[in-house]
């Protein structure tokens, strides 16, 4: 309790007393000091979006067993021979389906390729075309949601009815069509993907932009004499970045598994690429008797994907102002 | 029950605290440990009164408040003190018994009306849901019942205020007022008395007991007891409506939020805050979202109605002036704690804790002055000569006749309609001078500010900027012209690029200008900090981490970089606490005596007006109705508009703030 005021007692009890509501209380000066109006904090650590996102994410086991699955397959998909030193594409007939054996940890499939090289050697496919996709799109997504939202008017009519008429093209059924006419490799399976996916992300940008761009810094730049372009590159692309990683995150996957399904499907790479999609479906006659020569490269597909959706969701909790917890 | 017994012994005892909190502590866990944001406050609220705490944006206030009614975020807890509501214990009550207490015991007028309203249902509705949440009897069978057994037994006066007049009735009791009147001369204006005074769901029988008589209707008593037997939920909805202010209520029950003014959502907020009869009700600044004049006429009205009804009201403000004209008792938070209680008057007369002292004399009013800091005396002595008053004035800024239409899109495809935001006004900016446009929200005083630079272009007339009209500007001269004109925005939180640290905000427009090489940009980086009394140091922070009045000053920091001669201060201070406010406005008062800075001053608050401007023009609806130079428009006001906003300004009666003119 502070000490007594002279103008009346501030004690609890009722009784003779006066009303509370008479009383002037005020706090002694010592126990609530007054501070300078408004003092800059120099002591904490100076922070930025980037640095908090990066505080938060590190306390988080999802991020570091999803960082570690993720480094782990970016190094197979470069170094394949540092894990394997059999050859995927040799093959001896003489070991269809066989058994796990030395040097053979997984087994054999029909054409008695060794499993394990072979699903080394997959990943390198599956992690060029996720790349290369995710980038593509990115990039291109980006720039024209970017400048559809922020130039608006028929520009932003114009390019958002391009986009919605990729958008309505099934992405598979579209790399179907085209796949049949060109020559494919992991580049131009990249190429269709691309093409017939950044839409996704340009609306997603478009959305962030326009969001940003009212912001009244944006009309401090414009007050400056800052063109518009440079407006959208310095001030409104940067921070409309966040939901455009998390985006590109997650369909990183989603793309490692278009590319397995047209290689299944027999219209993704050709036979002579070593590809997890291309093996799932060379495994699927022997499913019931064989079951190991379709786990394997499923079951790495599997893992690959689901390292980039959680990375996906870390980032995503990480950058996005609505789910942080602070 | 227990809200029949409750109200019983309070009404029984007005010496008994309806309210009593002790040794409140409040703790919030966050990412950084435990936060106490409460520490030990006192309060208490007495049947009937209007007790405010007054304090700047985390004094614990709204926590403190928000404790009372069980309403903290999930990361805040209780940890220490008591909270009693009417002699009852409710510091830690289980949620279905906070439930049973809020909105019938202790109701709750939100800060922000845009948000607290649900935009997918009817107003009518929502205040509906608010008598049903808390078993106001409106059921059917329970209104049968009720009237039922008022029918047949004798009547006794204490029922008849559960009883409100229902449409059916009125329209009885209208129709049988008309052929007792007959051809009276009088009858006319009697029936339009009778129909405006008897309000549906809120004029009680006693109350229409009383006017019937008075107006007229033969044996009223009897006609009345047996008429008015309580009206239909509906009828009640609307009568809380009409009872919280809103004209033609029952049409406007049936509207949605959208078609409302933030003004009719206070009002609805407040409808429904009171609709069960609530003996406390707490309003967490129920108004600062709004117009003065509007604000104003809110809190009459809520005045009005609480001391009618015996509410007491728990007011939560930050504006000293406000607290100080709606309570009689004030209670002064500062970081945490209650600095300082009483009675509002002993306080503002003789504030005794240093920090109310301090909130006293800054605070804006009509009282003070314009700023006259020793700073820019100190500047002013030393340049001042003798022939600068006889020199013909020297305007930088003249604006002819400017006008803006905005097209709106109209009800068909295609069509438009044309919105005159700016109605063809003329103003001149004097060098070295600060001239104020004070308006209302739509007076359209941003749109002027923004053609001023050169932003949005007029629709028609002209802004001549040091002799030269800038809509002929190339543009080269137009990037030549920004840099002498340069803005201060509003919010402090959307003026800086988050992803630029200060250095980088600070030092754009040197780059973008072509000033000097990085060396001397950093050094210019640095002066100007200094300038705006910011330690260097803060340079590689970013704007995330900095209070809203030290954005405001990098802000400024950034709009000087380039030497302008013209600062556009867009309600520049409007969302800063009181002593920050009078902080910047110092700030710029020093800057302006030292560079010889021009001001435009564009602000919603007058007293912010006195405190800055030489001269001012009033806007309202695009037009200027009032121009002059700020004591003229201050102590002798010409139009009723201007009387009108200098009336609506917190504490105009009272004789705070005086501090600022001795």
């Amino acid at each position: 309790m502070p000490e007594t005021p002279p103008t009346g007692p501030s004690t609890m009890s009722h009784g003779d007393q006066p009303r509370h509501d008479q009383v002037h209380f005020f706090a002694d000066e010592d126990r609530v000091a007054l501070l300078e109006v408004d003092v800059p904090d120099e002591t904490s650590a100076p922070t930025s979006l980037w640095k908090d996102a990066w505080n938060q994410v590190k306390v988080r086991p999802l991020f570091w067993i999803s960082a570690v699955m993720i480094v782990l397959v970016i190094l197979v998909a470069i170094f394949p021979y540092w894990f394997t030193n059999t050859e995927p594409r040799q093959c001896d007939l003489a070991n269809s389906y066989g058994g796990p054996e030395a040097g053979h940890p997984f087994g054999f499939d029909r054409q008695g390729c060794d499993i394990y090289a072979r699903t080394i050697y997959g990943a390198r496919a599956s992690v060029i075309v996720g790349t290369l996709t995710t980038i593509g799109v990115t990039l291109i997504g980006s720039i024209i949601g970017g400048i559809a939202g922020f130039y608006g008017k028929w520009v932003d009519s114009i390019l958002s009815r391009i986009g919605d008429v990729f958008f309505a093209i099934p992405l598979l059924l579209a790399a179907i069509v085209t796949m049949q006419v060109i020559d494919r490799n992991v580049w131009t399976v990249a190429l269709v993907l691309t093409v017939f996916g950044w839409p996704q992300i340009a609306r997603i940008t478009r959305g962030a932009v326009l969001s940003v761009k009212n912001s009244e810094f944006v009309t401090a730049s414009q007050a400056l004499g800052l063109s518009k372009p440079a407006i959208l590159a310095k001030h409104v692309m940067p921070n409309a970045l966040a939901p455009i990683i998390v985006i590109a995150t997650v369909s990183l996957g989603t793309f490692i598994v278009a590319e397995a399904t047209l290689s299944y499907l027999g219209i993704g790479l050709p036979p002579t690429v070593v590809s997890w999609g291309g093996d799932i479906s060379n495994a699927q006659a022997a499913i019931r008797t064989n079951a190991q020569v379709l786990f394997y490269p499923a079951g790495a597909l599997g893992l690959t994907v689901l390292s980039f959706m959680m990375m996906g969701d870390v980032v995503r909790d990480a950058l996005d102002p609505k789910a942080r917890t602070r | 029950m227990s809200t029949e017994s409750s109200s019983q012994f309070v009404a029984s005892d007005a010496d008994q605290p309806l309210l009593e909190v002790r040794d409140l502590e409040v703790s919030f866990s966050t990412s950084s440990g435990e936060v106490k944001a409460v520490k030990g406050a006192d309060l208490t609220v007495y049947p009937g009164q209007t007790v405010a705490i007054v304090g700047e944006s985390g004094s614990g206030k709204s926590t403190s408040a928000h404790a009372v009614i069980g309403l903290l975020p999930e990361n805040g807890s209780v940890t220490g003190g008591t909270i009693k509501f009417a002699g009852r214990d409710i510091t830690h009550l289980k949620p279905k018994e906070a439930e049973a207490l809020r909105g019938s015991e202790i109701g709750l007028v939100p800060q922000d009306p845009m948000s607290n309203l649900n935009p997918v249902w009817r107003i009518g509705y929502q205040v509906k849901e608010s008598l049903k949440a808390n078993n106001v009897k409106t059921s059917r069978a329970g209104r049968q019942q009720l009237s039922g057994a008022l029918v047949s037994e004798e009547l006794t006066d204490h029922k008849d205020d559960d009883l409100y007049l229902g449409s059916d009735a009125k329209k009885t009791l209208i129709a049988e007022l008309t052929t007792a009147l007959g051809q009276s001369p009088d009858a006319e204006g009697k029936l339009a008395d009778a129909d405006e005074r008897l309000a549906v769901g809120s004029s009680t029988r006693a109350e229409v007991r009383v006017i019937m008589a008075e107006l007229g209707l033969p044996d009223a008593e009897n006609r009345v007891n047996s008429l008015v037997t309580g009206g239909s939920i509906d009828d009640r909805v609307a009568g809380l409506l009409a009872e919280a202010g809103l004209k033609d209520a029952e049409r406007r029950a049936r509207q949605y939020p959208h078609e409302f003014s933030g003004g009719m959502r206070q009002r609805a907020l407040i409808a429904i805050g009171l609709a069960a009869r609530p003996q406390l009700l707490i309003a967490d600044e129920p108004t600062s979202a709004l117009d003065v004049t509007v604000q104003r006429t809110i809190l009459d009205h809520l005045a009005g109605l609480t001391s009618e009804l015996g509410t007491a009201v728990l007011f939560i403000t930050h504006d000293l002036g406000l607290a100080a004209e709606r309570a009689e008792h004030l209670i002064v938070m500062y970081r945490g704690n209650v600095v300082e209680s009483g009675p509002a008057r002993q306080i503002l007369d003789a504030p005794k804790h240093p920090y109310t002292q301090r909130l006293v004399s800054s605070a804006p009013s009509l009282a003070s002055r314009r700023i006259q800091s020793e700073h820019a005396a100190a500047v002013a002595s030393g340049t001042e000569t003798g022939d600068s008053s006889s020199a013909p004035a020297d305007n930088i800024i003249v604006a002819k006749d400017l006008t803006k239409v905005f097209r709106l899109p109209g009800k068909r495809p295609g069509s438009h309609t044309n919105f005159t935001a700016v109605d063809s006004i003329s103003f001149e900016l004097e060098r070295g001078k600060t001239l104020a446009l004070v308006g209302e929200s739509g007076s359209g005083k941003s749109t002027a500010a923004n053609m001023a630079l050169n932003l949005l272009e007029p629709t028609s007339g002209s802004i001549t900027f040091d002799g030269v009209d800038v809509s002929t500007l190339g543009k080269k001269e137009l990037f030549k012209f920004r840099r002498r004109v340069q803005p201060i925005f509003q919010n402090p939180y959307g003026s800086l690029d988050p992803m630029f640290s200060i250095y980088r905000s600070i030092e754009e427009p040197l780059r973008v200008h072509k000033v000097g090489d990085a060396k001397s940009r950093e050094a210019r980086v640095r002066e100007l900090l200094d300038l705006v009394s910011l330690p260097q140091s803060m340079m590689r922070r970013f704007p995330n981490e900095l209070s809203g009045g030290q954005r405001q000053r990098v802000a400024i920091a950034r709009a000087l970089a380039l030497k302008p001669e013209v600062i556009v201060c867009d309600e520049a201070v409007s969302a800063l606490d009181v002593l920050v406010q009078a902080q910047i406005l110092t700030l710029l008062n020093d800057l302006q005596a030292e560079f010889g800075l021009s001001y435009l001053f564009i602000t919603h608050d007058l007293a912010v007006v006195r405190q800055i401007a030489d001269s001012v023009c009033v806007m309202q609806n695009g037009k200027i109705v009032e121009a002059a130079a700020t004591d003229e428009v201050f102590d002798n006001p010409k139009q009723a508009y201007t009387r009108e906003l200098l009336a609506a300004i917190p504490g105009a009666s009272l004789s705070i703030g005086g501090g600022m003119a001795s």
